[in-house]
């Protein structure tokens, strides 16, 4: 059904009409201070974590000092990890250590992942991947003294799951509606006249604040095409040629972008349902390009997502975008409880997932062109409640790809000295030493944008001294 | 109701469209939208068959066609208290009695099942909208929980509570095992010196920002207050998340084990286990709770603590009304209901009382809700609307279930009913499952790239029902309109519709959209949508080389007019 169909559908579209449907740019970047580097082909791929990914638990200390100070910290979870027998994920002897190229950084300690990240441990060690520790919302650099003597400038709604999951998406409290992904290509697309605004922003999954820029919005890919079964599929009302015309009639209802209806909510309704036919039937057509990879993809949710993902990019060419920005988000790291049993799971398919996106890239020779990073909406407490941890602030990402400077460990990872200035008062929540616009600024100059495009985006990357952290490996602007 | 209904129909012109035996020919909206109404006296009377419907859509899961005669003629307000006088159809008693595998438990996907045939079913509309309602501000989602009894129990509590009081609601939400086990406080145990362990913050966090409270100060009519540098004011500090924590510790199964859960455990209120309560003096919200306090008198402290906040009644009241009838409510709409809320009574445009005067009763606050004065107030000539609510998709999907009266209502048989989540091939919503306790959307939601984006408006439903959406939804919905569902037993016709009375227009394409314009959007449809419709109707091919394949062909031309208006932008939004 799905070829038939498809032609059916697309009859007198052709290529003609796909460039056709180009011709509505936005005002092409004539400002000529504002003109990002589009050349050649990159993308970015958010990883969203939902729920607060455990800092403290991803990134572990491994020299002994270090790593006996967390245990005795968390040793209610460290218990329900019972640490030390001998088959323990979280025995000192069972993690992986990092051997870092900038180990000097970090005097005598010492990190490890646990044996669930393997596949990351692999291409970290193999350069492909860094992490970036302690990284989260800020306004400006913050200490403890500042926050004690209130007079540090601070996120709004600090662990609060939307807020910070927004914030992290987009600098404010939910409600705002512009993402930095989003905000990244509508400085693309105002400056590269050929980039099909359409695809230049993919989701696999939810609907997030993330990829909404003022030109641009996000488009939805999903492991199969969709198309609307009451035109597309003939059997449904039969094979005359009047059944044929009424669905012709039916497609041109269902892609009509006005219906002069009062209420702004239907004619909202009206846009994407008419948007939602006419870009599928788009991406329907490059995707009759494609050609499946050698490389194997998990089953889990991450791995699915970054299937679609890398499925979307080998069609590249036929979508007319030299810069695109993915989301992908996946849940349960939430782990308040129970957390010994679930972490790993989690774990073992986000590092699936990436392992496989990385070989993927490299089967089409992309890997050096995408850039792959994690976001949460926080680290969680160090001081464990027992069974799990609660939400706390900063926390430690990954970034992999090609260009990527790995086997390197930047920012910073404190100890788990939780009466340290490192943490809030309490609960040991660790204060973020990394800004999430230096985390961002530093793939946006990768990705080509200039100052005054990351200054735009970011509002307050100015306020920190370093713009770019290093780990793209480009020199800062 | 209205003197003028929305599109300038006389509102007795459209008395006959909807029910068989009308005499099906002819009767549509002539007048062109945006005409001089004349401004008649607001009442909540509801005069004809498209404000019945329109009504049954902001109050139950759809109106039926008997539901849209027997309501016609009536005040909406004495129509309401009937249904608020009639008595609760409950979930698990069905639920309990269904068969169990070697291990005592039910098969998977059962309660899921049951829950799209209960809502379809159910007598008492009113009081499971009103369940459904609070199943997306409290809420419970068994997303991560194949405990279908448990579920059921929890189900039952918003069921029962739903017309009763909303500090009630809490104390069961608290006590329930779902909840608990949700939200992790199951077997939360108080703070150790020892080992530097604290009580688990997860509940005293979030009963507070989405059950209660939310994060910012409110003023009555749901707008945020600001201090003197015209700030918002955030309700609570991580202290008092800290104190709160406290609170909740020592909650387990009932029995006498903290660490065993008793087989029934997963339907019987939590028990306190004193020695795993926190001793320690509880502060939060200026509330100080005494050292040594027990556990079930710390809960009821705190929960009064909570439940007398200012900001409940403006908080649980805007989201309430974003579940039945406006998306995006002015403020003053939100006082009303909030001044229900806190007086615990709401009196009717015709005199009638609801509510017994207790602070927090849900008769009186849902009253206020479904029968705003402004809601049948004329609507505006000309321009642009803002008000109305976009519609969940699931409400759109139960809507089309008893509009059409479907038969052998069965969704164990129906294979697109086990899950409905998905986007790409489902409504990206189903009850009781959502992502996380954050619900399918906010109610903060502002949709990006739109024009009531544009104007800041909060839209929830965009969050899901979007373009990504767009298709997953047709697909869905066009199955169930063609009666295509897949099947379990192929044998087993479930949820069939009854498209009777509109076979009966087929030949009259004109006459067929108009009624399921009537029926479908209380003849809210825009004269572009109605006419594209009729031309599709009559372009579908009736074959007369036989009458099987006449009748053949006018089935598909009524289920593709059905289908076609269940996609149309005015079904998706009632105003």
């Amino acid at each position: 059904m799905a070829n038939l169909s498809r032609r059916h559908v697309l009859k007198g579209l052709g290529t003609a009409g796909f460039a056709s449907s180009l011709g509505t740019m936005t005002s092409l970047g004539l400002n000529n201070a504002w003109a990002a580097d589009t050349g050649g082909y990159k993308a970015m791929v958010c990883i969203f974590l939902k729920g607060g990914m455990d800092g403290a638990d991803t990134i572990l200390p491994y020299d002994q000092a270090s790593y006996n100070q967390l245990a005795s910290v968390r040793s209610g979870l460290f218990g329900t990890y019972d640490s030390t027998s001998a088959t323990s994920t979280r025995n000192r002897a069972n993690l992986l250590q990092m051997n870092l190229d900038n180990a000097g950084d970090f005097g005598g300690r010492q990190f490890a992942m646990p044996q669930e990240l393997s596949p990351l441990h692999t291409m970290f060690e193999s350069g492909d991947l860094a992490v970036v520790g302690n990284v989260g919302p800020l306004i400006e650099p913050t200490t403890r003294a500042q926050m004690d003597n209130g007079s540090a400038i601070l996120p709004k709604r600090l662990f609060s799951h939307n807020d910070q999951q927004s914030t992290w998406m987009s600098f404010g409290v939910e409600g705002v509606n512009r993402g930095w992904g989003g905000r990244f290509m509508d400085r693309v697309v105002a400056s590269a006249p050929n980039q099909n605004q359409v695809f230049s922003a993919i989701a696999t999954s939810s609907n997030d604040v993330f990829l909404a820029g003022e030109t641009v919005n996000q488009f939805k890919v999903g492991s199969e095409i969709n198309e609307p079964n009451l035109f597309a599929n003939r059997g449904l009302l039969g094979y005359t040629n009047g059944d044929d015309a009424a669905r012709d009639k039916i497609r041109a209802f269902l892609a009509k972008n006005d219906f002069n209806s009062r209420s702004i909510f239907e004619q909202d309704i009206t846009s994407s349902t008419a948007k939602a036919v006419a870009n599928t039937e788009q991406f329907a057509t490059a995707q009759e390009n494609a050609t499946p990879f050698a490389t194997a993809f998990g089953n889990d949710s991450v791995s699915r997502q970054l299937q679609n993902v890398a499925e979307t990019i080998k069609i590249r060419q036929f979508l007319n975008v030299s810069r695109q920005m993915f989301y992908i988000s996946t849940g349960g790291y939430d782990t308040h409880d129970n957390q010994a049993n679930t972490i790993g799971g989690l774990h073992n398919a986000l590092a699936a997932g990436i392992s496989s996106f990385r070989d993927a890239m490299m089967e089409i020779g992309e890997w050096n062109n995408v850039v792959v990073f994690t976001a949460s909406d926080f680290g969680r407490t160090t001081i464990d409640n027992g069974n799990g941890t609660d939400h706390g602030w900063g926390g430690h990402h990954f970034v992999a790809g090609g260009a990527v400077q790995g086997k390197r460990l930047y920012g910073e990872v404190p100890l788990a000295d939780v009466n340290s200035a490192s943490y809030t008062q309490s609960r040991g929540r660790l204060i973020p030493t990394t800004s999430v616009e230096q985390y961002a600024a530093t793939m946006g100059n990768w990705f080509g944008l200039d100052t005054g495009e990351l200054n735009t985006s970011l509002p307050n990357l100015n306020n920190f001294n370093t713009r770019d952290l290093g780990f793209m490996g480009v020199p800062t602007t | 109701m209205r003197a003028i209904s929305k599109h300038g129909v006389a509102a007795t012109f459209a008395a006959c469209l909807i029910l068989s035996g009308c005499g099906g020919g002819g009767g549509e909206g002539s007048i062109v939208p945006g005409a001089a109404g004349v401004v008649g006296t607001s009442t909540s009377k509801i005069d004809t068959e498209t404000d019945a419907v329109q009504f049954l859509t902001w109050s139950s899961f759809g109106g039926s066609k008997s539901e849209i005669a027997a309501i016609t003629g009536q005040d909406a307000a004495d129509w309401l208290a009937a249904e608020f006088s009639k008595s609760a159809t409950l979930t698990l008693p069905t639920l309990a009695s269904q068969p169990r595998d070697m291990n005592a438990n039910i098969e998977s996907n059962r309660v899921d099942e049951l829950y799209w045939d209960h809502i379809i079913t159910a007598d008492d509309q009113v009081r499971q909208r009103m369940a459904f309602a609070l199943s997306q501000i409290v809420v419970y989602s068994d997303a991560a929980n194949n405990d279908q009894l448990m579920r059921g129990y929890y189900q039952d509590i918003l069921i029962r509570n739903a017309l009763g009081n909303y500090r009630e609601l809490l104390d069961e939400v608290t006590y329930s095992p779902a909840m608990a086990e949700w939200l992790t406080y199951l077997r939360n145990r108080k703070g150790d010196p020892n080992t530097g362990r604290m009580p688990d913050e997860n509940y005293a966090r979030e009963i507070l920002q989405l059950f209660s409270i939310g994060l910012v100060e409110l003023n009555l009519d749901g707008t945020p207050r600001l201090n003197a540098q015209g700030q918002q004011i955030e309700t609570y500090t991580n202290d008092d998340i800290i104190g709160l924590a406290r609170v909740f510790t020592g909650l387990s199964y009932a029995g006498d084990d903290f660490w065993r859960r008793p087989d029934d455990g997963d339907i019987q209120q939590l028990q306190m286990y004193p020695e795993h309560h926190s001793e320690l003096e509880k502060v939060f919200l200026g509330t100080t709770i005494p050292a040594g306090t027990s556990g079930n008198e710390s809960i009821r402290i705190a929960l009064d603590t909570i439940f007398n906040h200012p900001n409940v009644a403006p908080f649980i009241s805007r989201q309430l009304i974003q579940r039945f009838t406006q998306s995006n409510p002015t403020p003053a709409y939100v006082q009303n209901v909030a001044t229900a809320f806190e007086t615990g009574r709401f009196t009717a445009q015709n005199g009638r009382e609801f509510g017994n005067g207790t602070r927090g009763d849900l008769q009186a606050t849902l009253a206020a809700v479904l029968l705003e004065p402004s809601l049948f107030a004329d609507p505006p000539a000309n321009g642009t609307v803002t008000t109305g609510k976009v519609r969940e998709p699931i409400l759109r999907f139960t809507h089309w279930a008893r509009a059409f009266g479907v038969s052998n209502v069965d969704a164990g048989n129906e294979r697109d009913l086990d899950d409905t989540r998905s986007s790409d091939d489902g409504l990206g919503q189903q009850p009781f499952s959502s992502p996380s306790v954050f619900n399918f959307y906010r109610p903060g939601f502002i949709a990006p790239g739109t024009n009531s984006g544009n104007a800041d408006l909060t839209v929830p439903e965009f969050q899901i029902s979007n373009e990504g959406s767009a298709v997953g939804y047709l697909n869905f919905m066009t199955d169930f309109a063609f009666d295509r569902s897949p099947k379990r037993d192929n044998d087993n016709r479930t949820y069939q519709p009854n498209y009777a009375d509109e076979l009966s227009l087929v030949g009259d394409p004109q006459a067929l959209v108009d009624h399921l314009d009537n029926l479908l959007t209380g003849g809210r449809m825009s004269a572009a949508e109605k006419a594209d419709i009729v031309d599709i109707v009559s372009t579908v091919e009736i074959r007369t080389n036989s009458p099987e394949n006449t009748a053949a062909d006018q089935e598909d031309a009524v289920q593709t007019a059905v289908a076609l208006v269940l996609n149309s932008p005015s079904y998706a939004v009632v105003w």
